[in-house]
């Protein structure tokens, strides 16, 4: 098996890469591509919105972005998650923060999408989700060039290599954006979001 | 430091199914692939091509305004318009951006098209979209430029250049979303260059006629003579002059004069509230003249505007609100009577020489219903 991240599918040796998928650009192609990251771009989905319903609309956007666009787009090398991390990044920004929208979202009342866990999961959820809420205030915040690198690297747990090519930059400057962001974050953030590592 | 993150969550196969998209309901428009674009990594290059379609089954991409606030949803009449210039009766839309008079519809299957009140623009049949560092242009005419932004584009702007030397430019802001950007310029086909965020773009060299217009008008008649349609090319012609939208919405024909001819003048009002005049000839649809709006609110008798047609001149004016006709002469002449409607006539004077005619001394008298003088005097 090929290492994948964490939330990837297992991809066998003999598959097709993500490349190879993409260059196909079948229906076919692109259902197997979605079968491999589709829990991957959800989780990321929801780091970058706080809730679960909005991160389902967001991933199947963020696939069908790809799909609408792949014949104007070639994948250099595998994988094609960076790219969708970055559509995700970009849709959520688009769609939610144009509209002034992402604060609401932030601060909506949590849905009943977690209300069928057992009581002290939903305690966790709304927890976990009232700390990620305030994390994405502060991401919000960022200079733009800072936050792409943010919800990549320290939301999407990308590699800085891998945000460096999926944003087309030098890898130097994703460390020095994210080590300025950490900087602001710091600043912003209680102590409770953060943790040491 | 790292942020404390919730843990990932096992993607339930329901809701897998539930999110998975139809990827073989929306079609891209095109498929030939851009050259690579770097030689490491997964980067990524948008290099042409069009795309524009919808993903219509999740809730917040349904909303009309998809990424932008001044994306609205295109109303039937538009939608039929733009078919009838595509000469597609099954071009869909859902998205349409305005730019005062003019409206701009961008097609699921990425084919723009460009309304006035008066005139459909769309591209012409043999221009293809042309490929931009990141992106494409997939219309252009005289003030729009249109097509797919580079990938992850916030803002599009066109600088406008006149004088390079002289004189620096203006920018002219547009409309951008993930999936298309539309930008309308000030002035005709001034546009140089295209900045996307901060990054510029050189204007491609592009064919001489990459857009074809047709009239097709918003009243849905068909005449280009039509009254109402004389009206909507006078207002298109002011807006393209650089008039405001503001003035020049809600114009509708008051009184015309020489309009079987192809010939003549015409008054228009906005709500019997504003009025305006304009001037048409048969020799060709750009001798329509602009929309003149009378910007004078006071009571006076005066002359709105005129015309001189062979060998008569046609004066449009203004006088009581209670009178029903003038009669107007220039003291040479026999008086010619002429009806008004909300206190404003065109009246015909025959000119026995080439002479123009002279201001001073031109004479009115209006009379209400009861026949009763209600003015009498000159006008200026």
């Amino acid at each position: 098996m090929r290492p994948s991240w964490e939330g990837a599918a297992g991809v066998r040796d003999d598959a097709p890469s993500d490349a190879e998928l993409w260059a196909r650009g079948d229906e076919h192609a692109f259902s197997e591509l979605y079968d491999r990251y589709a829990e991957a771009v959800w989780n990321h989905a929801y780091r970058l919105t706080a809730s679960w319903s909005t991160a389902e609309d967001l991933t199947s956007a963020t696939f069908m972005t790809a799909w609408r666009r792949r014949a104007e787009m070639t994948l250099v090398r595998d994988s094609a998650l960076p790219w969708l991390f970055t559509v995700a990044g970009f849709l959520a920004r688009s769609e939610f923060r144009r509209k002034a929208r992402f604060t609401r979202l932030l601060h909506r009342v949590p849905r009943n999408d977690v209300q069928r866990d057992h009581a002290d999961e939903v305690a966790s959820s709304l927890d976990h989700e009232a700390r990620l809420r305030q994390v994405l205030e502060a991401v919000e915040r960022l200079p733009r060039a800072e936050r792409e690198a943010v919800e990549l690297v320290l939301l999407g747990e990308l590699s800085t290599a891998q945000a460096a090519e999926a944003l087309g930059v030098a890898e130097v400057s994703i460390r020095s954006r994210i080590s300025r962001a950490r900087t602001r974050l710091r600043k912003q953030l209680s102590d409770d979001t953060l943790e040491v590592e | 430091m790292a942020l404390d993150l919730p843990p990932r969550r096992e993607l339930p196969a329901d809701v897998k199914e539930r999110m998975r998209p139809d990827f073989t309901q929306v079609e891209g428009r095109r498929h030939s692939r851009a050259p690579l674009a770097a030689a490491a990594g997964v980067l990524l290059l948008v290099a042409g091509g069009v795309a524009v379609t919808q993903f219509v089954t999740r809730p917040f991409l349904q909303e009309p305004g998809h990424g932008h606030e001044r994306v609205v949803t295109p109303s039937g009449q538009d939608l039929a318009r733009c078919r009838t210039a595509l000469n597609d009766q099954n071009w869909q839309s859902t998205e349409m951006v305005v730019f005062g008079l003019r409206k701009v519809l961008v097609g699921k299957d990425g084919r723009f098209c460009e309304l006035t009140l008066s005139r459909a623009g769309v591209a012409a049949d043999d221009f293809e979209p042309v490929q931009l560092e990141g992106g494409s242009i997939a219309y252009r005419s005289e003030k729009v430029v249109a097509g797919v932004p580079p990938f992850s584009a916030h803002t599009a702007k066109a600088r406008q250049s006149y004088n390079t030397h002289a004189n620096p430019g203006s920018f002219s802001d547009g409309v951008v979303t993930p999936d298309f950007f539309i930008i309308e310029t000030q002035s005709r086909n001034s546009a140089t260059e295209l900045v996307f965020d901060e990054r510029s773009v050189r204007m491609p060299r592009l064919p001489s006629k990459p857009a074809a217009g047709t009239d097709n008008f918003e009243s849905g008649d068909t005449d280009p003579w039509a009254l109402v349609n004389l009206v909507d090319r006078c207002s298109d012609n002011a807006y393209e002059a650089g008039w405001s939208a503001e003035h020049l919405q809600g114009w509708k024909p008051l009184l015309e004069v020489g309009l079987a001819e192809h010939e003549g003048m015409l008054i228009a009002h906005r709500e019997h509230d504003k009025w305006a005049t304009c001037t048409f000839t048969k020799s060709s649809s750009a001798s329509v003249s602009q929309l003149e709006v009378s910007w004078d609110e006071s009571d006076r008798p005066i002359v709105l505007g005129g015309r001189k047609l062979g060998s008569d001149y046609v004066l449009a004016g203004r006088t009581d609100h209670q009178a029903k006709t003038v009669e107007v002469s220039d003291g040479g002449n026999p008086p010619v009577t002429a009806e008004v409607e909300d206190g404003h006539f065109l009246a015909t004077l025959s000119l026995p020489s080439t002479a123009p005619v002279n201001r001073e001394r031109l004479h009115l008298v209006a009379r209400n219903a009861e026949n009763e003088i209600v003015y009498e005097g000159g006008i200026s």
